[in-house]
């Protein structure tokens, strides 16, 4: 039976870093989003940052390969090749998810 | 009235897609908190105090593993698997949120899927409200999923096909999306390269060093495009 105090100090030491890390580069946010340089790139960030995403949930980097591997890289690929054509969200993943369970 | 209805409907439909991968993953997560002999109202403690699915499974794991991990390694942990979120300031749209306590939620629950939906159209343009009935939204799939793994078990989980992909898909369209919007594929090569080079050089810090190496790698190449354009003017 885990300590329930134990459970606490971990939430406790957790919690406050969390929200430092997500809160307070907002202070400077308002100063960068006036420089160019900062401009140029939160444009270029969003492809950047997600396909950095999507890397590591296709490819984990605990270098094993997953049993449903496969299925996971067709689903992905019908999703990306789904929402070029025709740009519908849940379209694009209900066929993704269909090939996923299909082949899983 | 009805514009209120019809702008949350708009939110509710552009989080469908997360429900799906957040609830699943919520109810494991719930699962196993109660496994690991804790009491169930920790699932929602953990969710509503951290809100940071990876971690709050590695705190889950170290705060009732049979040796005490210490508190700095559970600081130096929380800085690393988080450490990404500190790049999402520059575009999630947090001056659109008005009042103290609305903008100190906004920052709070700022997680992956919140930075992605509001990355690109149609969520790049909801307004302050809508932002906030997003994020209290994308909570409560997760917090839910807790509970309902903690509480129901088991029992629930057996019934459910294995949703786990729907979040890797939902990434896919929005990664789809936001390289539709640059029309370039320098970008996403750029980090494809990032990714590549985290995943052989530091596996275990994959996410921080990849992303990174890209932001260090468009800030410089926008600090020397900056500076060209001021000399060939």
């Amino acid at each position: 039976m885990p300590e329930p105090a134990r459970v606490a100090a971990v939430i406790a030491v957790a919690a406050p870093i969390t929200f430092a890390l997500r809160a307070l580069p907002f202070t400077i946010a308002s100063r960068l989003r006036e420089a160019r340089v900062a401009q140029v790139v939160g444009r270029l960030l969003p492809a950047g940052l997600m396909t950095i995403l999507l890397v590591y949930l296709l490819c984990p980097p605990s270098h094993t390969v997953p049993a449903d591997w496969i299925a996971q890289l067709a689903a992905t690929a019908v999703t990306v090749a789904l929402q070029t054509w025709r740009r519908s969200t849940l379209l694009s993943i209900a066929a993704g998810t269909t090939v996923f369970l299909l082949l899983h | 009235m009805m514009e209120t209805a019809r702008s949350f409907r708009t939110v509710a439909r552009l989080t469908l897609p997360c429900a799906f991968g957040m609830v699943p993953l919520g109810i494991a997560f719930g699962v196993l908190v109660v496994q690991s002999g804790l009491a169930w109202w920790w699932a929602p403690a953990f969710g509503g105090l951290i809100y940071a699915g990876s971690l709050e499974f590695l705190l889950l794991a170290a705060a009732t593993a049979a040796t005490p991990v210490s508190p700095a390694a559970v600081a130096v942990t929380t800085l690393l698997v988080n450490g990404r979120h500190v790049f999402y300031c520059l575009t999630f749209p947090l001056h659109r949120v008005a009042g103290p306590l609305a903008r100190a939620y906004g920052m709070f629950a700022l997680i992956d899927e919140a930075y992605a939906l509001t990355s690109v159209p149609p969520g790049r343009d909801l307004s302050g409200p809508q932002l906030i009935a997003m994020q209290i939204l994308l909570q409560t799939y997760w917090v839910g999923g807790g509970v309902l793994g903690a509480t129901v078990g088991g029992a629930v989980a057996a019934h459910l096909p294995d949703l786990s992909w729907v979040l890797t898909g939902l990434f896919a369209v929005l990664a789809t999306e936001a390289v539709r919007a640059l029309r370039s594929a320098r970008v996403p090569l750029y980090a494809l390269g990032c990714a590549l080079v985290a995943w052989l050089v530091a596996p275990g810090q994959f996410l921080l060093v990849a992303m990174g190496l890209f932001v260090a790698g468009t800030v410089g190449a926008a600090a020397y495009g900056e500076r060209a354009a001021v000399r060939d003017a």
